[in-house]
């Protein structure tokens, strides 16, 4: 049995090599989700820093210390990451109280709160990395791989509990962990690698069952790999129906064009449910907590104007639309988020309704630009956040835009303008993997709302400008002097930019006609479907649906000014209060938009793809070497095809072809039995001729063409009999 | 090339004509010994000397003598003794009254074919004055060397029973044997056959010369003509190999030599003027056994050969 070695003539590397590449792979997957913390929020310089010098010392220790100075080191990294951690812990806890809320974290974190939901996400990351890092790096240095896999098992397996693994890295972690448990053994063992087919057909197996298997019905489990873009029948419901699951919204905003509310309010304005503040590159996480509403909330600085709405659940939901800013909940005791986000406590029944009142800004835009720019350090640090890995290039587009601007409010109007002016709406776009607000300024040239609110946030922010996502509602149709009716397909996102002494003021950077053209369009076809709760007792289509488009035109030009956007208050609630906003609700849905196939070409295989099909190539690879199907098929050929060459080595082969046919009908040769014996026992005199001209060939010396070409048709003919089925 | 052939093909069937005859010849008076016989013959032909090992009785000497009067030579045989002295065997310079000179007079030892009849009764001593004899073709006595005829066979037999009045053969004197032979009992039919013809006249007494001095040696000459190819040579050496990776003393490389010479009259016997290695395997167990010392609780020599036929590819 010929090995990989054998067959490559050279040495291959040991299956040490392997182990240490795939606890690489293991450390790399949790060391990449603790650096994409770091890369929001951190200093991804300290954290290579901590985390290389972690490697390197653990390496060292290994080679040529002991556990004796080893174990020790963990307790110090130990040590250090917690005072890293608690120096930054804002608002100065005492240590004993953060020791506290250290234990708190990890609880709330082994229950699935995200780590990049910590205040101080990357310096947590910060503190936590090294220590997984430095083990792994120690017992590999100390070749034993079973313990360096158990450290990275534990350390995936903690950030698979938080929810920040997906499948995908999961998947890849796992196979890093099987690789690395399983080549250590054939290490330990002192096998080559021609022992290791069986763990690569392992791994294939891995890939093949997770990617194309769903324990779980429904839901998160669909396969990592399979077609996200040729799921739902409607392109769009496609992307929506990811996003809802993702979301877990909770029936309340779906794509379908159902009426979720009634609204009656003295203003029009944009239904808000929630905000978000941390930007990942790829979506949104809200890091606020909330907590129980107690009578009233703050009232927003500046001058204001109070709306009160009464906001009548038409379906189950589990939002409360609100206009900015709530200050006041009647009927009902929701949860309050920092950013002035309700929540009901329960879901809402269809029929269920609130009252809030809401404290609307009456700020004109001279006073906004007159603005103060020293904006609190709080707001500064939080809402300026950006992935450290964002490009250096929407800052200079920015500020190239942005030339003319010479205050903040200027700036957003201008942003907004030109997103609105400079970009089409469509709601079949090829979601980036990364950069989202990068990819839509360099690379697209159509989104939906998430795309320009998330585009907007970003751009604001690499100008120094504090800003936020909001999702909600779009205000609705508008079927009375004061009363909308607000449909799924209503739900949108925008822009809250700070200004100091008037609070968050609403932009919307989405361009209005055409958003307003598509939910019609929806909102017509299920009409013409027969759908009947699209429609309210007032909303009737007439003939003609005039009404409703003048409704929203409204609405798209009232977007204008942000003095008139914020709106009529009732009571509302988060609609999304969930960590990830994604696409916020309804018709334009949120930053996780599926992969359409309106793209051009074939889709280029990802990374991952790629390591997943080689990784199932090589099981195949494996799997046909143990069953040995290659060689059958070389055998089949080298059966029925002989290339001349000298007489003497034709005959040879001819006579091997035979002894091939016979050793399958009859015996194979035994081992000091010569082929004149052989064949004498089993064979045919047409047989007993080709082993008679073999003997001549190759024990008189006397090869020639005349007894080959004999010999070979004797072979030939008896390989067709033989093989005719 | 063919031309060669052509001539080889010619001279392997005269041999193997002689070879037929002599062999038939033999049988008139050997009754079921067929695979004895042939050894016997091709071990002349191929220029080798051979040890019969058998209990007495089963017709050792019988088969010597009809070989030997099967072909037109010089037939002697020797008794060996306990007391029977080198010079019994090789001949010694005796003092001429006539001529007052030493001259030599020829001992049993010059003829064509010579019967040592019971060889491993004689002292070690006797025995060695054979061995310069089947080795070098010549003896040398007082100084002088005088070459034994041509053809030179030696058919030595020896009783496997007695072995308290017996000197064992050197291994070093056994070597020089191309083959043991062992005979055995003749089964019932042969047996009540050969009963049959004793009655009247010895069948031997009526033997007569089928081959003459000249016809073995051409037909010696077809034999060392034979082809021997690279694969069989390969073949001899790895049984050979075989036996010494498995016995406490394996075949030597004279034991190769023999297996091959003995291979290529077993060819010219089958009329053919090259080996194959079913010729190989026919001659192994002759030319073989004798030549193993088997280790301590190891195989007995013939299991091993036929283990080495048995595993060894071909």
């Amino acid at each position: 049995m010929t090995t990989v070695a054998d067959r490559f003539g050279t040495r291959v590397p040991g299956p040490w090599l392997c182990s240490v590449v795939a606890l690489t792979v293991l450390s790399a997957s949790y060391l990449g989700v603790l650096y994409r913390a770091v890369d929001i929020d951190g200093d991804p310089g300290l954290f290579f820093l901590v985390v290389g010098g972690a490697v390197v010392v653990g390496i060292l220790l290994g080679r040529f210390v002991g556990p004796s100075v080893a174990y020790p080191c963990v307790g110090v990294l130990v040590a250090g990451g917690i005072v890293l951690y608690t120096s930054t812990i804002p608002e100065g806890y005492s240590l004993v109280v953060s020791v506290d809320a250290l234990w708190m974290d990890l609880v709330a974190l082994l229950t699935g709160l995200s780590i990049i939901r910590i205040i101080n996400a990357g310096v947590w990351a910060t503190a936590v990395a090294p220590i997984p890092a430095f083990l792994t790096a120690y017992f590999t240095a100390r070749r034993q791989y079973g313990r360096a896999t158990l450290v990275g098992c534990v350390a995936l397996g903690f950030l698979i509990l938080t929810g920040d693994v997906d499948t995908t890295i999961g998947l890849i972690g796992v196979l890093g962990a099987t690789a690395a448990a399983g080549f250590g053994d054939l290490a330990r063992r002192g096998s080559d690698l021609s022992s290791a087919d069986t763990l690569v057909i392992v791994l294939a197996v891995i890939v093949v069952l997770t990617t194309s298997v769903s324990v779980v019905p429904g839901g998160e489990s669909s396969p990592v790999l399979g077609g996200t873009g040729d799921e739902g029948p409607q392109t769009l419901e496609g992307g929506l129906t990811r996003a809802e699951s993702q979301l877990s919204i909770r029936g309340s905003t779906s794509l379908s064009p159902t009426v979720r509310f009634t609204i009656e309010s003295e203003r029009r304005a944009y239904w808000r449910v929630a905000a978000y503040d941390r930007y990942t590159g790829s979506g949104w996480i809200r890091t606020a907590d909330d907590r129980s509403y107690d009578a009233s909330l703050p009232k927003p600085p500046g001058e204001t104007e109070t709306v009160r709405q009464q906001v009548r659940a038409r379906a189950p939901v589990s939002v409360m639309p609100a206009a900015w800013k709530p200050i006041s909940v009647e009927n009902r005791s929701p949860r309050v988020t920092e950013f002035g986000g309700l929540q009901p406590t329960g879901q809402l029944e269809a029929g269920d309704s609130y009252t809030v009142t809401s404290a609307v800004s009456r700020a004109d835009p001279a006073a906004l630009r007159n603005a103060s720019a020293e904006y609190p350090d709080r707001v500064r640090s939080r809402y300026t956040q950006l992935p450290d890995s964002t490009p250096d290039r929407v800052r200079a587009y920015t500020s190239n835009v942005t030339a003319n601007a010479n205050n903040s409010y200027d700036t957003a109007r201008v942003v907004e303008h030109h997103l609105q002016e400079n970009w089409n709406y469509s709601l079949q776009v090829q979601r980036p993997d990364e950069q989202v607000a990068d990819s839509f300024l360099f690379e697209m040239d159509r989104g939906y709302c998430t795309y320009f609110a998330t585009t907007m946030v970003t751009m604001l922010r690499t100008q120094g400008i504090p800003a936020r996502l909001a999702v909600g509602y779009a205000p609705g149709e508008r079927v009375d002097a004061n009363q909308w009716v607000v449909r799924g397909l209503d739900s949108h996102a925008w822009v809250e930019v700070y200004f100091p002494d008037h609070g968050w003021m609403q932009f919307d950077p989405t361009p209005a006609d055409p958003r307003e053209q598509t939910e019609q369009g929806a909102l017509d076809s299920a009409r013409s479907d027969g759908d009947d709760d699209v429609d309210t007792n007032q909303t009737e289509p007439t003939p003609t649906p005039s009404p409703t488009d003048e409704g929203t035109d409204e609405n798209a030009s009232a977007n204008e000014s942000p003095t008139q956007t914020p709106a009529n208050q009732s009571d509302g609630e988060g609609a999304n209060d969930r960590n990830r906003p994604g696409p916020a609700d309804g018709s334009d849905l949120g930053t996780t938009g599926g992969s359409d196939p309106t793209d051009e070409g074939l889709p280029l295989p990802t990374p991952e793809q790629t390591t997943f099909g080689t990784i199932v190539l090589l099981g195949v690879a494996a799997t046909i070497r143990r069953s040995g199907a290659k060689e059958r098929a070389y055998r089949a050929v080298w059966l029925r095809r002989q290339p001349r060459t000298d007489p003497k080595r034709d005959v040879e082969r001819a006579f091997d072809r035979l002894e091939y046919l016979l050793e399958r009908h009859h015996r194979p040769r035994r081992s000091g039995e010569t082929r004149m014996q052989y064949v004498r026992d089993v064979g045919e005199a047409d047989e007993r001729r080709v082993a008679e001209i073999y003997e001549r060939a190759v024990y008189a010396g006397d090869p020639s063409h005349v007894l080959a070409d004999e010999a070979i048709g004797i072979v030939n003919k008896r390989v067709k009999k033989y093989t005719v089925v | 090339m063919s031309d060669n052939i052509t001539a080889e093909t010619v001279t392997a069937e005269h041999a193997q004509a002689v070879a037929r005859g002599v062999i038939e010849n033999v049988e008139r008076v050997i009754v079921g010994q067929h695979d004895a016989v042939e050894h016997l013959v091709t071990s002349v032909l191929a220029g080798g000397n051979v040890l019969l090992e058998d209990v007495p009785g089963v017709g050792k000497t019988m088969l010597a003598r009809s070989l030997a009067r099967s072909i037109d030579g010089r037939f002697k045989r020797i008794q060996f003794t306990p007391d029977l002295l080198p010079s019994d065997v090789t001949g010694a310079n005796v003092f001429n009254q006539k001529t007052r000179e030493f001259e030599f007079r020829d001992g049993p030892i010059f003829a064509n074919v010579v019967l040592a009849d019971e060889i491993n009764r004689a002292p070690p001593k006797t025995q060695s004055a054979l061995l310069e004899a089947m080795d070098e073709g010549q003896v040398t006595v007082d100084g002088e060397t005088h070459p034994v005829p041509s053809p030179f066979t030696v058919i030595a037999t020896q009783n496997s029973v007695e072995e308290d009045r017996t000197y064992t053969l050197p291994l070093a004197e056994i070597d020089r044997f191309m083959k043991r032979l062992h005979l055995g009992y003749p089964d019932e039919r042969e047996e009540t056959e050969l009963l049959g013809r004793i009655t009247g006249e010895h069948p031997i007494e009526s033997l007569s010369a089928v081959a003459t001095i000249d016809d073995i040696q051409t037909a010696r000459l077809a034999v060392s003509n034979v082809r021997v190819e690279d694969a069989v040579r390969r073949y001899v050496t790895r049984l050979a190999q075989y036996t010494r990776d498995n016995a406490q003393l394996g075949v030597s490389p004279r034991g190769s030599v023999a297996l091959v010479h003995a291979a290529q009259a077993r060819a010219v016997l089958d009329q053919r003027g090259y080996v194959v290695p079913e010729d190989v395997q026919q001659e192994a167990r002759a030319t073989f056994t004798h030549r193993i010392r088997p280790a301590p609780n190891g195989d007995r020599p013939a299991s091993l050969v036929t283990a080495a036929l048995e595993s060894v590819d071909v």
